[in-house]
C-alpha cells in the first residue's frame, strides 16, 4: 500500500514533468479511471455533512461511491493517501466569461457580449472555447466548474454549467441554458466624475429605461401567452428564448447592486411571475429585509468591493457575508471574470477572515451555485452518487499559505493541473 | 435687415445721449447741444460712504456723473434738482471684478472619438498652444449691450470687470460701466486684470489634456515671456540656431507683472497649486473661490491672495426617502450646511475677498445669498467691502468707484432699507443717470383714516408692502377690502363697497396724501361728490421694516456638522501626534537580516524606531501597546499607484512630457488615502500614467491623511519619472483615430526615446555654450530658451532623477536597458515587468529593479505570457522585486498580493514580505528611511492581528512617523459618529421644510445639485488607472455644454 502511494506520486511527478516537454499545446483532458479511487485518512469537508476527519472516499464510475471512516476494497484500487490533506467538492465560479474571452484588450478574442441590449436569445456555451489558456490556470485553483455567462447590458442571454475539462463546448457542456441575464437599468445618480448628465438627466434617462424594460417584458408576457394559446403566432427568437423565464423553467439572474435595483427587480418579480436570482448584490446589507422576506436568492460578487459610496466604511463590502450568514439569508459567492476567478479560493478566505463560518463560506461556491444553476442533485457536496468533481489540498485551499492543489478529479477524471504559467515558469527555470 | 437693425440700435443710442449729459466728445454732435442741469441733490438718505463709514440724514449731491459732496444735512444747491431720500440707503454701485459680460464663456465644440490635434493653427502673433491668447485687449472689442447689462444693474451692479472666459491665458479684461451709452464713455479701465484659467476652453489642440499638463504650460509659457523680453532683439542667433519669433502672446505676458491675473483654479485645491506655481514669478494673483476654502483656510490664507467669491451656495441636498437619500454623501450634507460661513471665514482670516455673479444660475439669487452669507457671520461691513471697494481696487478703479465719496462717479444703488437684511434695490445710478427698479417714493399711506359717511363713523385701514398699498374699510366686525385703481407718488385711487355698513353700494375714493393727511374726495354710488380730509393715526408698523437690521450678523449659526480635514466621512478633527511607544512582545517582521523576530519589542521615539528587543523596559512616559500574539512590519510601500491625482493621471498628448509632474497635482482629499492606510500602506509612488514613452515626473507621498497635499510628499525621496513601453504608447488600444502620433511601434519607441536624450544633450550643450561666452558676446546673442521637458531628461542623464519604466515583454525591456546604458544611465525600476522573467539576468546585469502585478495577466496582448512565478525567477536571479497595486483596491491588500508569491512560487515568507517593504524603499531610494524595522528609520509601521501574509489576518494600527493614522477600533466608534451626525443633518434639513428639489422640479428646474453652479458638485475623482488616457478639460466642456443645453430649454 506505501508502495502503492508511492508509485502513484512518481506517476503524476512523471506526468508534470512530460507535459514540460509538451509543445505549449493544450493539456489532454482527463480519462476515465480504469479502477475505483479511494481517496484515505483525509480531512473531508463534505459541505452537506460537516467536516469528516481522517475518513476515507471512494470513486466509482465517476461517482462518489462511498465514504466511510474506512473503506475496504479490494486490490483493484487506486490509492490515494490523503493523510492531513483537505478534500473538497469542486468548486463552482458562478457568472463568468472564462472560456468566453481569451484576450479582453483583443477583439477578436472577444465572444462575450453580442451587439444590442435585448439579446436573450445568445448561448454562452456556445462560443465557449474548451482549449483556452485561460482555464487551466483556473481549475489548478480547485475551480471544477463555472457557469458561462455573457455580459452587457439590458437582456444579455443565457448561461450554461461548464466544467473545465474537455475536449470542445459539447464535452464541456454540462447543462444548458440554466439561467437568462439581465442587467437591471441603473436606479441612482452617478456623481463621479465619468458622468456628464445631470441628476435630472439621469433621474429622466434611469426612468425611461425602466420603462422601457418594463414594456419589453410586458411584450414578452403576451408574445409567451400567444404562442402557448395561438398554434399559428410565428416564432420571435428573441422572445421565444424568454418562454422557459416566463414559464419558470429557468430563472432569471438580474444583476443589480442598489438597493433600488433590487426592489424594482423584486417588483418586476411578483408583477410578471418570474424566478429571479439577483447577482452582485452590492446593497445587500440595506436590501437584507427585501431579499429575507422575499425568498430571493443572491448572488454576492463583491468580496473585496471598494465602499460604493464615499461616506461607506472601509470594510461594508467585507463584512456583507457575515452579515447575511448571521441573519440567515442564503447566499452564493462568485468573482464575475474570468482570468481573474482564479482567486475564488481567496474570497472565500477573505469571507472568512470577515467572519463567515468556514462551513458557510464553502457552501458559498459548491452548494449554494449548484442549488441556483439547478444541479445540487448532482455537484456541489461530497456526498455518495453525487459527481465525483473533487478537489484535494494539502493545507487549508483558502489561504495562499497553505493552498497547494494535489489532486483534482471531475465525474471521476483525474485532471492535469498543469498549465501555461508553470509551463512557462518551468521553461524559463532551466534558462 | 441687418443693417436695419443696427440703424435703430444706433439711432436709440444717439437719442440718448443727446438727452443726456455725456455727449460723444471727440465726435459730432448733431442738433442742439444739451445743457440741462446735471446737478442732482439726494435728501435726508443714510449713505454709505464705504464699508464701515455711514452718514445718516445725508444729502448726497452729484454733477456731471460724479459725486460733488456728500455732508450730514448738507445743504442744497440751488440749482439742483432735489430727491427726497427719507427712509431710504445709498451705497456705492456693486463692481463685479469676474464677469464675462459682452463676450460670453468658452463653448466647446469636442465630441467623443474626435481625431487628436496635436498642432495649434497659428495666425499673426499667436501662441503656439490654442489655449493661450494672452495677446487680445479685451477692450477692443467691447460694446455695451442693455439686456445683458440688466442682470447685472438689477443687483446694483454699475461696473464690471470683463473678458471672454476660454481658455488659460484669456487675454487683458476691460473694466466697464454697465451704463448705456457709448462704448468709450463706458470703459473705466482699458488695461485691467488678465484672466486665466486651468481650463482649456475651446482650444481643440490635444496638449494640455491635464490639470498637471496645463500646469506645465502655464510654467513654460511664463518663462517664455522672460525668455522672449531678453532675447527678442538680440542680433546673434548662434545659439537658438534660428531667428527669434515674433510672439505676441508672450509679449503681452510680460505686462502681467504690471495688471496682475485673475485665475480660476475651479477648485480651492488647484487654487493651492496656482499658488505654487505662480509664486516663483512674484505676481499679484487673484483666485475665483469654489466655496470649499473654509475647509482648508489656514492653506488658503497662506495664498496671501485676494478671492472672489461667487454668491453661491449649494441648494438643500434631496433627502426626502430612504431611496434618494442613497445618492446623497456626507461631505455633500456638511457642505449644504456650512457652505454659507464662507465668506464669513475667509472675512475672519482676513483674506481679502470681493462678491461675483459669476456662476449664478439664476441671479435673482444673488441677494439672498448675499444675506445667507450674513447671517452666517459675514459684517455687514465686510461684505460691503465685498461688493465695492475690494472689486474696485481688483478692476484698477479704486481712485473712482467703490466710494461715495466727492470726485467719485456717481454709480450708487438706492435702497429701502438696508440691504444686507430685507431693504430692496429702488434705483440704481449709473454715471449719473437714473436706472429705475421701483419707483421712489416717500409716500408712506399707512395708518388708519377716519371716515364719516352718512354719519356712520368707519375706519379705514390701509398698509403699505413693498410700495403698493391695500387695506380695508372696518367697522365693528365688519370689514370690506378697498380696491387701489391708481397709485403713484402722494396719489391714491381706490374703490370700496360700503353695502355691507348699510351704505348702498360701491364708493369711488380720490386722494393725494400730504402732511400726514389723506385729503380729496370720494364719490358716492349716487356719484355725489364729497369733499374729505383725514389724519393718520395709530400708523401699522411695517413688519417688514420694523425687523432689527443688527440681529443678523449677531445671531451665530449652529453646525451640526463636523469640520474634518479633509471634511468628508472619516477626514481627521485633529492630526496624528507623535507618540512614544514601546509595542512589547509581537511578531516582528523586521525585513531585514534578522528576519521574523518572535516575542520582540520595538520602542518608537520621535517619529523614528529607537530600539528593537527582546523584554525591553519601558522607558517613563512611553504609551505601552500589547502586542502579544499580533505580528508588526514595516510600513507598506506601493511603487505603483494612482491614488490622490487630481484631474488627469495622463498627459497623453504627446509622446515625450517630461515637463508634467505628478507633483503638481497630488490630491489629499482622495478616500483612496484612508482605506490605503486600513490595509497598512504607509508610503506610495505616485506615477503618471503608461499613455507615452515619456511621461511625467512621479511624486512619492506618505499617507499623511488629513494633511494638504505638500506635506503629504515624502521630501527625502529623490525625483523619478515614469517611461513607458509596449501596447499603451503605440496607442494599439485607443481606437482608429489614433494612429498618427510618432510612435506606433516598439521600434518607434525606441528611435523617440533616443531622440529625446539627444535633445537633452544638445539643449544642456547649448546653455554651457552660452555660459562660456563674454559679458559683451552675452549681451549681443539671444539666450537658450529655457525647457522644461529636456532639463527633467537632463536630471535623468544626471543621475538626479530615476526611471520608473511600465513595460511588459522582453524586447522592450532590452531596448530600454540598452538606450540607458548608451546614455551613461540605469533604468532605477521596471514597473509591472510581466515578462521580467524572461530577461530576469540581463535586468540584474543592468541594475535594474522590478516591481510587479502579482498575477495579472492575459487582460491584453503583451501580457499573455505574464506569469505569477515572476517574482520567484527574477528574485532568483538576483533582482530587487516588489509587487504593486496600481489600483485603489489592491493598494489596500498588498499583504495578500505578496502571499501569492508563496502559493504560485513557492517564495519564503520573509521574502514576500519584503516585496512589499524595504524592496519598493530600495527601489524609490527611500530606503534609509524606511521599509525595514530597524533603528533610527522612521517609525512607519503596522500591527497585525496574525501573520501579515495570511489571508485571514487584518490591519489593526497604522503608524506613520510616529503617528497613529489608522486604528481599527478608532474606526469603528468613528463611523457610529458619522452615522448620528448624517441622520441629524438630515433631520435639519427636512425640518427645514421640503428640499428645494422638489421646489425646483415643480418650477420645472433644475435639480438641486446642479441648480448653481457645477463647482458646487461633490464630484468623486475617479480610480485613476495607468491606461486611463482621455481629455480631462475636453470632458469638462462637454460636461459644462449640457449644462448650458439644459439652461437653454429652460
Amino acid at each position: 500500500m506505501k508502495l502503492f502511494k508511492m508509485k502513484t506520486q512518481l506517476i503524476a511527478f512523471a506526468a508534470l514533468s512530460m507535459s514540460m516537454f509538451s509543445l505549449a499545446h493544450d493539456l489532454v483532458p482527463g480519462k476515465n479511471a480504469e479502477h475505483p479511487i479511494v481517496i484515505r485518512h483525509a480531512t473531508l469537508h463534505t459541505v452537506s455533512q460537516g467536516t469528516l476527519v481522517n475518513y476515507d472516499l471512494l470513486i466509482k464510475d465517476g461517482k462518489i461511491a462511498e465514504i466511510a471512516d474506512t473503506i475496504t476494497t479490494d486490490s483493484k484500487v487506486r490509492e490515494i493517501d490523503a493523510t492531513g490533506q483537505h478534500v473538497y467538492p469542486g468548486l463552482i465560479g458562478l457568472s463568468s466569461t472564462l472560456g468566453l474571452v481569451e484576450i479582453s484588450a483583443v477583439r477578436a478574442t472577444r465572444d462575450q457580449s453580442e451587439v444590442g441590449s435585448m439579446t436573450p436569445e445568445v448561448k454562452a456555451h456556445i462560443a465557449f472555447n474548451a482549449d483556452s489558456e485561460l482555464i487551466p490556470t483556473v481549475r489548478s485553483n480547485g475551480i471544477t466548474h463555472i457557469e458561462a455567462a455573457p455580459t452587457g447590458g439590458g437582456l444579455i442571454g443565457q448561461s450554461s454549467v461548464m466544467h473545465l475539462d474537455g475536449w470542445h463546448w459539447e464535452d464541456a457542456l454540462v447543462e444548458s441554458s440554466v439561467g437568462m441575464h439581465l442587467r437591471w437599468p441603473s436606479t441612482g445618480i452617478n456623481k463621479s466624475f465619468w458622468e456628464t448628465r445631470t441628476p435630472e438627466k439621469q433621474r429622466e434617462d434611469n426612468e425611461k429605461a425602466f420603462d422601457s424594460l418594463h414594456d419589453t417584458f410586458e411584450q414578452i408576457q403576451s408574445y409567451v401567452k400567444a404562442r402557448k394559446n395561438n398554434k399559428e403566432q410565428a416564432v420571435d427568437v428573441r422572445w421565444e428564448a424568454m418562454r422557459p423565464v416566463f414559464e419558470q423553467k429557468i430563472p432569471l439572474f438580474v444583476h443589480a447592486n442598489d438597493y433600488r435595483q433590487i426592489a424594482q427587480a423584486i417588483q418586476f418579480r411578483d408583477k410578471f411571475s418570474l424566478k429571479i436570482i439577483i447577482v452582485g448584490v452590492y446593497d445587500a446589507m440595506k436590501a437584507s429585509k427585501l431579499i429575507k422576506d422575499n425568498n430571493v436568492p443572491i448572488v454576492y460578487s463583491h468580496t473585496w468591493g471598494q465602499p460604493g459610496r464615499s461616506d461607506e466604511a472601509i470594510d461594508v463590502a467585507y463584512n456583507t457575508p457575515a452579515f447575511l450568514e448571521n441573519n440567515n439569508i442564503p447566499y452564493a459567492l462568485a468573482i464575475e471574470g474570468s482570468w481573474n476567478i482564479r482567486d475564488l479560493p481567496f474570497a472565500v478566505g477573505h469571507t472568512i477572515s470577515y467572519g463567515v463560518s468556514k462551513e458557510t463560506a464553502l457552501r458559498s461556491v459548491t452548494l449554494e451555485p449548484a442549488k441556483l444553476l439547478g444541479v445540487d442533485d448532482v455537484m456541489g457536496s461530497l456526498e455518495k452518487g453525487k459527481q465525483a468533481n473533487i478537489v484535494i489540498s494539502k493545507g487549508d485551499l483558502f489561504d495562499h499559505l497553505t493552498h497547494k492543489v494535489t489532486y483534482m478529479f471531475i465525474e471521476g477524471k483525474e485532471i492535469d493541473l498543469n498549465n501555461r504559467h508553470k509551463k512557462l515558469y518551468e521553461k524559463y527555470s532551466n534558462r | 435687415m441687418k443693417t436695419f437693425t443696427q440703424s435703430v440700435v444706433t439711432a436709440a443710442i444717439t437719442l440718448l445721449s443727446c438727452s443726456w449729459a455725456f455727449a460723444d466728445q471727440t465726435g459730432h454732435v448733431y442738433g442742439i447741444h444739451d445743457r440741462s442741469s446735471k446737478k442732482i441733490a439726494f435728501t435726508n438718505a443714510v449713505v454709505h460712504v464705504e464699508p464701515g463709514k455711514t452718514i445718516n440724514n445725508a444729502t448726497l449731491i452729484i454733477e456731471n456723473g460724479r459725486i460733488s459732496s456728500v455732508e450730514r444735512k448738507g445743504s442744497i444747491p440751488k440749482s439742483a434738482r432735489v430727491i427726497d431720500l427719507n427712509g431710504h440707503s445709498v451705497y456705492p454701485g456693486f463692481i463685479d471684478p469676474y464677469s464675462h459680460y459682452i463676450f460670453g464663456k468658452s463653448e466647446s465644440t469636442f465630441t467623443f472619438g474626435e481625431p487628436p490635434k496635436y498642432e495649434g493653427d497659428r495666425t499673426g502673433g499667436k501662441a503656439w498652444n490654442e489655449a493661450i491668447h494672452a495677446e487680445i485687449d479685451w477692450v477692443n472689442e467691447f460694446s455695451p449691450n442693455k439686456d445683458e447689462a440688466l442682470n447685472y444693474i438689477n443687483n446694483g451692479f454699475t461696473t464690471v470687470q470683463t473678458a471672454k472666459l476660454d481658455g488659460i491665458f484669456q487675454g487683458q479684461s476691460v473694466t466697464v460701466s454697465l451704463a448705456d451709452d457709448s462704448p468709450s464713455q463706458l470703459i473705466y479701465n482699458a488695461n485691467s486684470r488678465h484672466f486665466g484659467s486651468f481650463n482649456k476652453g475651446s482650444s481643440k489642440q490635444s496638449y494640455p489634456s491635464s490639470l498637471m499638463g496645463s500646469i506645465a504650460l502655464i510654467r513654460q509659457t511664463l518663462s517664455d515671456a522672460k525668455w522672449y523680453k531678453e532675447a527678442k532683439g538680440k542680433t546673434d542667433h548662434l545659439i537658438t540656431g534660428q531667428l527669434v519669433e515674433y510672439n505676441a502672446a508672450l509679449e503681452e505676458l510680460n505686462e502681467l507683472s504690471s495688471v496682475g491675473l485673475i485665475f480660476n483654479s475651479e477648485d480651492h485645491l488647484s487654487t493651492l497649486r496656482a499658488d505654487k506655481l505662480f509664486k516663483k514669478y512674484d505676481l499679484d494673483i487673484t483666485y475665483i473661490a469654489d466655496g470649499h476654502e473654509y475647509t482648508r483656510i489656514k492653506d488658503i490664507k497662506s495664498t496671501n491672495s485676494t478671492f472672489i467669491h461667487p454668491a453661491d451656495f449649494p441648494a438643500k441636498p434631496n433627502v426626502n426617502s430612504f431611496e434618494d437619500q442613497l445618492d446623497v454623501s456626507l461631505a455633500e450634507l456638511r457642505h449644504w450646511e456650512r457652505a454659507p460661513s464662507n465668506p464669513a471665514v475667509l472675512a475672519k482670516n482676513k483674506v481679502p475677498f470681493a462678491f461675483t455673479q459669476y456662476g449664478l444660475k439664476d441671479n435673482k439669487e444673488f441677494w439672498k445669498n448675499i444675506r445667507l452669507a450674513v447671517q452666517h457671520g459675514l459684517s455687514e461691513k465686510d461684505a460691503l467691502a465685498a461688493l465695492t471697494t475690494v472689486p474696485a481696487k481688483l478692476s484698477g478703479i479704486a481712485n473712482q468707484s467703490g466710494k461715495l465719496t466727492p470726485g467719485m462717479i456717481a454709480d450708487f444703488v438706492i435702497t429701502d432699507g438696508n440691504i444686507f437684511a430685507d431693504g430692496k434695490i429702488k434705483s440704481v445710478y449709473l454715471q449719473g443717470k437714473e436706472h429705475s427698479i421701483t419707483p421712489i417714493s416717500v409716500t408712506d399711506f399707512s395708518g388708519t383714516y377716519t371716515l364719516n359717511i352718512n354719519s356712520k363713523k368707519l375706519n379705514l385701514e390701509l398698509k403699505q408692502d413693498n410700495q403698493k398699498v391695500s387695506g380695508s374699510v372696518k367697522m365693528g366686525d365688519e370689514q370690506s377690502d378697498i380696491k387701489v385703481t391708481y397709485q403713484k407718488d402722494d396719489t391714491l385711487r381706490f374703490t370700496v363697497d360700503l353695502s355691507k355698513f348699510d351704505l348702498n353700494g360701491v364708493y369711488r375714493f380720490s386722494n393725494q396724501f400730504k402732511s400726514n393727511a389723506l385729503t380729496g374726495f370720494y364719490l358716492t354710488p349716487e356719484s355725489s361728490k364729497i369733499s374729505f380730509t383725514s389724519i393718520a393715526n395709530n400708523t401699522v408698523t411695517d413688519e417688514s421694516k420694523s425687523k432689527d437690521d443688527s440681529a443678523n450678523g449677531s445671531e451665530k449659526p449652529e453646525y451640526i456638522s463636523q469640520l474634518t480635514t479633509p471634511n468628508r466621512a472619516f477626514g481627521f478633527d485633529r492630526l496624528p501626534k507623535q507618540q512614544d511607544v514601546h509595542f512589547k512582545n509581537a511578531t516582528v517582521w523586521t525585513s531585514e537580516k534578522a528576519g521574523i523576530l518572535e516575542n520582540t519589542d520595538i520602542l518608537i521615539s520621535n517619529g523614528e524606531i529607537e530600539d528593537i528587543g527582546k523584554n525591553l523596559s519601558t522607558p517613563s512616559g512611553y504609551q505601552v501597546i500589547d502586542a502579544t500574539g499580533k505580528h508588526i512590519t514595516a510600513g507598506i510601500i506601493d511603487e505603483h499607484s494612482h491614488i490622490a491625482i487630481s484631474k488627469g493621471v495622463n498627459e497623453g498628448s504627446d509622446a515625450i512630457t517630461s515637463e508634467v509632474n505628478i507633483g503638481d497635482v497630488v490630491n489629499p482629499n482622495d478616500i483612496s488615502i484612508y482605506r490605503a492606510l486600513a490595509g497598512g500602506t504607509t508610503t506610495a509612488q505616485l506615477l503618471h500614467g503608461s499613455a507615452n514613452p515619456i511621461g511625467g515626473q512621479a511624486q512619492v507621498i506618505k499617507l499623511r491623511w488629513g494633511s494638504n497635499a505638500e506635506q503629504m510628499k515624502f521630501k527625502a525621496a529623490p525625483g523619478s519619472i515614469k517611461f513607458a513601453l509596449g501596447e499603451n504608447v503605440k496607442q494599439s488600444n485607443w481606437g482608429d483615430e489614433f494612429t498618427i502620433r510618432y510612435p506606433q511601434t516598439r521600434m518607434g519607441v525606441e528611435t523617440i526615446v533616443r531622440d529625446a536624450f539627444l535633445r537633452a544633450k544638445e539643449y544642456k550643450a547649448s546653455w554651457e555654450k552660452y555660459d562660456d561666452l563674454s559679458r559683451s558676446e552675452q549681451r549681443l546673442t539671444a539666450p537658450p530658451r529655457k525647457n522644461y521637458r529636456l532639463e527633467i531628461l537632463n536630471q535623468i542623464l544626471e543621475n538626479k532623477r530615476f526611471v520608473h519604466s511600465h513595460s511588459y515583454v522582453a524586447s522592450e525591456i532590452l531596448s530600454l536597458m540598452k538606450i540607458a546604458e548608451d546614455f551613461g544611465f540605469r533604468i532605477q525600476t521596471f514597473t509591472h515587468i510581466l515578462e521580467g522573467y524572461k530577461v530576469a539576468k540581463e535586468m540584474a546585469e543592468h541594475g535594474a529593479t522590478a516591481s510587479t502585478f502579482a498575477d495579472w495577466w492575459a487582460y491584453k496582448f503583451e501580457v499573455y505570457d505574464a506569469i505569477p512565478g515572476n517574482t520567484c525567477l527574477m528574485m532568483k536571479n538576483g533582482v530587487n522585486v516588489s509587487v504593486n497595486s496600481d489600483s485603489n483596491d489592491l493598494i489596500r491588500r498588498l499583504n495578500t498580493e505578496a502571499a501569492k508569491s508563496i502559493n504560485y512560487c513557492n517564495m519564503k515568507p520573509e521574502d514576500a514580505i519584503k516585496m512589499i517593504t524595504i524592496n519598493p524603499a530600495i527601489q524609490l531610494k527611500v530606503d534609509k528611511y524606511t521599509g525595514s524595522i530597524k533603528a533610527d528609520k522612521h517609525a512607519d509601521l503596522v500591527l497585525w492581528s496574525g501573520n501579515p501574509l495570511s489571508n485571514y489576518s487584518k490591519v489593526e494600527q497604522t503608524w506613520i512617523d510616529g503617528k497613529k493614522y489608522f486604528d481599527r477600533e478608532e474606526d469603528a466608534q468613528v463611523r457610529q459618529s458619522l452615522a448620528k451626525e448624517k441622520n441629524q443633518l438630515i433631520q435639519k434639513i427636512l425640518s427645514n421644510g421640503k428640499s428645494s428639489e422638489s421646489h425646483k422640479d415643480s418650477n420645472n428646474k433644475d435639480s438641486h445639485s446642479l441648480a448653481l453652479t457645477n463647482i458646487y458638485i461633490a464630484k468623486t475623482e475617479p480610480a485613476w488607472h495607468c491606461e486611463d488616457n482621455f481629455d480631462f478639460w475636453a470632458w469638462q466642456s462637454s460636461h459644462n455644454k449640457q449644462h448650458n443645453h439644459q439652461r437653454a430649454g429652460e
